[in-house]
């Protein structure tokens, strides 16, 4: 699934620097990276190591400060603010740490907030039915557990059927139970709609889900390989 | 869909913020009230006084003449422009009422004829006109009737002409010529002391001696006529026949020029107290618009991550910032309307208008919500554009908490004090915007209020220099008629008299480098001692044998200095040059003093006076008083205890009214302001709060450091706000100004202790009521949610 012309997403010596002059701080050293259609990446790495960045940079959350990022023919490194957001709008759901629910709006109304402007969205109910959440729809974010709630950010992200899904650290909150339900609805959507998905967690168990495994350290990619089989969710334990 | 989701969010927002937004939307509120019911009230007393000058014929054109034959009236009314003119008699009188020791001055004027024109009609509010075949009969004005309990049927003794009448009360009435009634030398109304007496003319022309003359008249102008161009005419008409009166038009007319200073003093405090109101509120909601950013980042961030544009996201707070206008309005509108009306009745009391027409001024209505939004949109502004700049993968992670700086004392503080105050410290100095917004704030709350308040000490400070300090008179007598210097030897010689001092009130222009100004100019001994003139600095001064002393205002209006010669023009005798000798401070009106012998010396007359300052033993005022009603000279009697009662009451039944009811805005907004700035500040903290509940400290030690952070707020604040208040005040002082009070800038101890008590009562009661939320918090799903 490495093959060049079956990427979603085509990334060349990526590089992100932050600060001043006298305190650069270079998050990303010129990373290359690709990402195929229905593969399931899973970014590991100690805190600092640029995991976070490197997914911000690829949901257009945040520019390179050097090198390409190609999302088929659209480069992003091109694109203004308004173009970077219409990108975020039609291809990517992202999938936070903190959840980042609207507390005033109930989880079916957070999951249509990801559809809105999306042609192709689902129904929300729909996709909160996919993560098993159909009965709490009508709920308020303080109305759910932390495993609820993550479930409603998936629920969120998927409902525009993005090309990219992109969590970050979407376990980092929950217990290891809460962890694999959550995780679970990540690998059912990677499977069912062919999202292309990428996971960065610092727990090693996770890697076990993917497809492939990429080790950051340091701002730079030090090791990738590629799991012989995807083992199941809900036989991950940490 | 766009709108129908995020805008969701905002009201279920507004909703779980309600408690926060109410003090927002509470000090908005006062905004919009004090500018709907200034408005209000002003465009209901400007149409109420329309109205009813249109309705009862009010003359555009006076004048007083000497008596002249009717013919010459006819020969007015053909003056192009002149649609009615009433030749009338005016003259003086005086009433002896029984069970009141004063005496009463009264001015007489005729009635006018039955089928004679329409001008200065009268408003009959008891009884009737007098009979045709009742030369006895007379209508007295309702504010002298009510203040003595006369009506129909009373009898009142006058004299007229030297001569003893005894006439009877057939109506009482009002007049738009004396809305407010001045008798001679009053500057505020006084209806104890002063009354107009209309009677038929044929009986007051004989009373007087005038047979088939006038002495007065009050003409209508075509509307769109020019009063300029008429009153040139009719002073043209008049010298060429050999007539030298004395013709002004409105703005020179005593009670209209009265009540226009009175309207003018209402819409200047009226537009000048909101705006400030206004500003307070917008600064509050800006400020409460930058920490709801900020406290919303996450939100921000995800928002913009699902591919909301940075435009929409700034639009959603601008709507944020518009919806608690729009509930500002919904609160501030029918409360800014009812207050209006009560105000506005209060006035219209107060003013004896006939007739009442109170209406919510539509256009201020209008031009306070197109203003409000605005105001909203601009607070807004920066808020928004922050949050449209924000970059989304900033805004989903949590605050980068700034670099802790040690602080000089720091570890005295802990020694003595203990962590929590340190952490209260630091806190203000890491965060030194917010500590700024907060004690911002607060300084607005207690600024607005001392700007309101002060005005209560101001009138005292009238009353306590005017009354007080430079005038030591029991009374002020003045005179039908100048009167020889010598007069004041036979009233010095009245039983109880102690001392008098002599006057010369002269009508003059003063003229200095092309500014002019009709002032009248007063002439007292150079070392009087019962009227005394007082420099800047509120010392007595003396004055020189041979220059004016100006008052610092009217100084100010001609471009005076010390020294300058300044051109006198009595308004009969020659015009003359003095060097300005002194400027002194005066409260009341315009001044312009010169010695009483100098200025003797000047007139063709010679030593002559028009009034006299008393001064007599309590214990002989009857007798005193009785040798002043026997006297026939005597036109005018007020005492001073009278007059400052009457200038208290003037001022307590205008001024402060309007100042009581923003004084209650302000008391209003300011509890509104630190409540609001409270409940933003603990939402701010709650899972800081929270972190230390779990670390194990204590409810008591949490709300200490909360009401520590507030402490260190107000005590900023405090001395802020009242250089803030001075600040606004003197705005307001500035604005005030005219020719007839000059408000000083006058803080007592009681304005600074009721601006600080408010706010600390204010600052208790929140922080007793966010000692509640302190106690609800979930420690373990704060955490919970600040792990993740």
């Amino acid at each position: 699934m490495s093959e060049p012309e079956r990427a979603v997403l085509m990334a060349r010596g990526l590089a992100k620097t932050y600060g001043s002059a006298a305190g650069r701080v270079h998050a990303l050293r010129g990373v290359d990276f690709d990402l195929a259609r229905g593969e399931l990446v899973v970014l590991l790495g100690p805190s600092g190591s640029g995991k976070s960045t490197l997914l911000h940079l690829l949901g257009g959350l945040d520019r390179a400060s050097a090198g390409r990022l190609l999302f088929g023919d659209l480069d992003l490194a091109m694109l203004d603010e308004r173009a970077l957001t219409l990108y975020r709008r039609r291809h990517v759901g992202f999938v936070f740490q903190a959840y980042n629910l609207i507390a005033s709006l109930t989880a079916s109304e957070n999951v249509a907030l990801g559809a809105v402007g999306v042609e192709r969205a689902i129904a929300p109910r729909e996709a909160l039915a996919h993560v098993g959440l159909a009965d709490l729809a009508d709920r308020f974010p303080a109305q759910l557990s932390g495993g609820e709630q993550q479930r409603v950010a998936v629920a969120r992200a998927i409902v525009r059927q993005p090309d990219l899904l992109l969590c970050d650290e979407p376990t980092g909150a929950l217990d290891s139970a809460t962890g694999v339900v959550v995780l679970e609805a990540l690998d059912r959507v990677n499977r069912d709609f062919a999202t292309a998905v990428v996971v960065v967690t610092h727990n090693a168990v996770i890697g076990g889900l993917a497809d492939r495994v990429v080790h950051l350290a340091d701002g730079a990619i030090v090791r990738s390989w590629r799991n012989q089989a995807r083992a199941e969710a809900r036989n991950l334990a940490w | 869909m766009v709108i129908g989701l995020l805008d969701r969010k905002l009201l279920r927002d507004l909703w779980r913020w309600r408690a926060q937004g109410l003090g927002i939307v509470l000090v908005l509120a006062c905004a919009v009230a004090t500018v709907v019911m200034s408005f209000s009230v002003q465009r209901s007393l400007a149409e109420t006084r329309a109205d009813y000058y249109h309705r009862h014929g009010f003359a555009d054109l006076f004048a007083t003449l000497p008596p002249a034959p009717l013919s010459l009236a006819d020969e007015v009314r053909r003056i192009p422009g002149v649609v009615a003119a009433a030749a009338r008699i005016v003259g003086p009188g005086g009433i002896s009422l029984d069970g009141f020791d004063e005496p009463i001055t009264a001015r007489l004027v005729s009635l006018p004829e039955r089928d004679g024109p329409a001008v200065n009609v009268l408003a009959l509010q008891q009884g009737r006109m007098p009979a045709g075949d009742r030369p006895d009969e007379i209508v007295i004005d309702a504010g002298f009737a009510k203040a003595h309990g006369l009506g129909p049927g009373s009898r009142l003794t006058m004299s007229i002409g030297g001569h003893k009448h005894t006439l009877v009360i057939a109506g009482t009435a009002l007049s738009p010529e004396f809305i407010f009634a001045l008798g001679p030398g009053q500057i505020v109304p006084d209806d104890r002391r002063f009354a107009i007496v209309w009677q038929d003319r044929r009986a007051l022309a004989a009373a007087l001696g005038l047979g088939d003359r006038f002495n007065d008249l009050a003409l209508r102008l075509a509307p769109g006529a020019s009063a300029a161009v008429a009153r040139e005419a009719v002073d043209h008409l008049l010298a060429a026949n050999g007539v030298v009166a004395v013709v002004h038009d409105r703005e020179r007319q005593p009670s209209h020029a009265f009540v226009e200073s009175q309207l003018e003093e209402l819409g200047a405090i009226g537009v000048l107290v909101p705006a400030i109101f206004l500003g307070v509120a917008v600064f509050l909601l800006h400020a409460s618009m930058l920490r709801i950013v900020e406290l919303q980042r996450p939100e921000i961030g995800i928002v913009k991550a699902l591919g909301f544009d940075d435009a929409t996201v700034g639009r959603h707070y601008v709507k944020l910032a518009l919806a608690l206008a729009i509930a500002a309005s919904v609160l501030g509108l029918p409360a800014g309307v009812g207050l209006g009306l009560v105000v506005t009745e209060i006035y219209a009391g107060f003013f004896r208008f006939p007739v009442l027409h109170y209406g919510p001024d539509l256009l201020a209505v209008a031009a306070v919500m197109v203003v409000l939004g605005a105001a909203a949109m601009l607070a807004a502004l920066q808020p928004a554009a922050r949050a449209a700049a924000l970059p989304p993968a900033r805004a989903i992670l949590p605050p980068t908490p700034t670099s802790p700086r040690a602080i000089v004392g720091e570890q005295m503080v802990v020694r003595h004090l203990g962590v929590p105050a340190v952490l209260v410290l630091r806190q203000v100095v890491r965060l030194p915007l917010r500590t700024l917004l907060t004690t911002l704030a607060v300084a607005f709350a207690v600024g607005l209020q001392i700007a309101t308040l002060f005005s209560f000490d101001a009138l005292d400070e009238m009353v306590d220099v005017f009354y007080g300090r430079a005038q030591r008179q029991d009374a002020t007598i003045a005179f039908a008629a100048p009167l020889p210097f010598g007069t004041l030897a036979d009233i010095a010689r009245w039983p109880g008299a102690r001392q008098v001092e002599g006057r010369l009130d002269l009508p003059a222009r003063l003229t200095l480098r092309g500014a002019a100004r009709d002032v009248v100019l007063a002439g007292i001994p150079a070392d009087a001692t019962l009227q005394r003139l007082l420099d800047t600095a509120l010392a007595p001064v003396t004055l020189a044998d041979d220059g004016l002393a100006l008052s610092r205002r009217l100084a100010g209006i001609l471009g005076a200095r010390i020294g300058d010669r300044v051109t006198v023009s009595p308004a009969t005798g020659r015009p003359f040059d003095l060097p300005v000798a002194a400027i002194v401070e005066q409260y009341v009106g315009l001044g312009a003093y010169m010695d009483l012998a100098t200025l003797g010396s000047r007139l063709d007359t010679g030593p002559i006076v028009t009034g006299a300052e008393v001064k007599f033993a309590d214990e002989d005022r009857t007798d005193f008083l009785r040798a002043l009603q026997g006297s026939s000279m005597v036109a005018g009697y007020m005492p001073r205890t009278a007059t400052v009662e009457a200038f208290r009451e003037t001022m307590a039944r205008t001024l402060t009214i309007i100042v009581s009811a923003f004084v209650a805005f302000a008391a209003v907004a300011a509890f509104a302001i630190v409540d609001a700035t409270v409940r933003v500040a603990l939402s701010e903290r709650l899972r800081e709060l929270a972190i230390l509940r779990a670390l194990g400290f204590g409810e008591s030690t949490i709300l200490l450091m909360l009401a520590g952070e507030l402490a260190l707020a107000v005590a900023l604040a405090l001395p802020l706000g009242a250089a803030v208040g001075l600040g606004l005040g003197q705005v307001i002082v500035w604005t005030l100004d005219n020719d007839l009070f000059h408000v000083p800038l006058v803080v007592g101890w009681r304005s600074y202790a009721t601006a600080a008590g408010t706010v600390l009562a204010a600052a208790i009661l929140s922080s007793t009521l966010a000692a509640g939320r302190v106690r609800k918090i979930d420690v373990v799903a704060a955490l919970r949610a600040a792990a993740a």
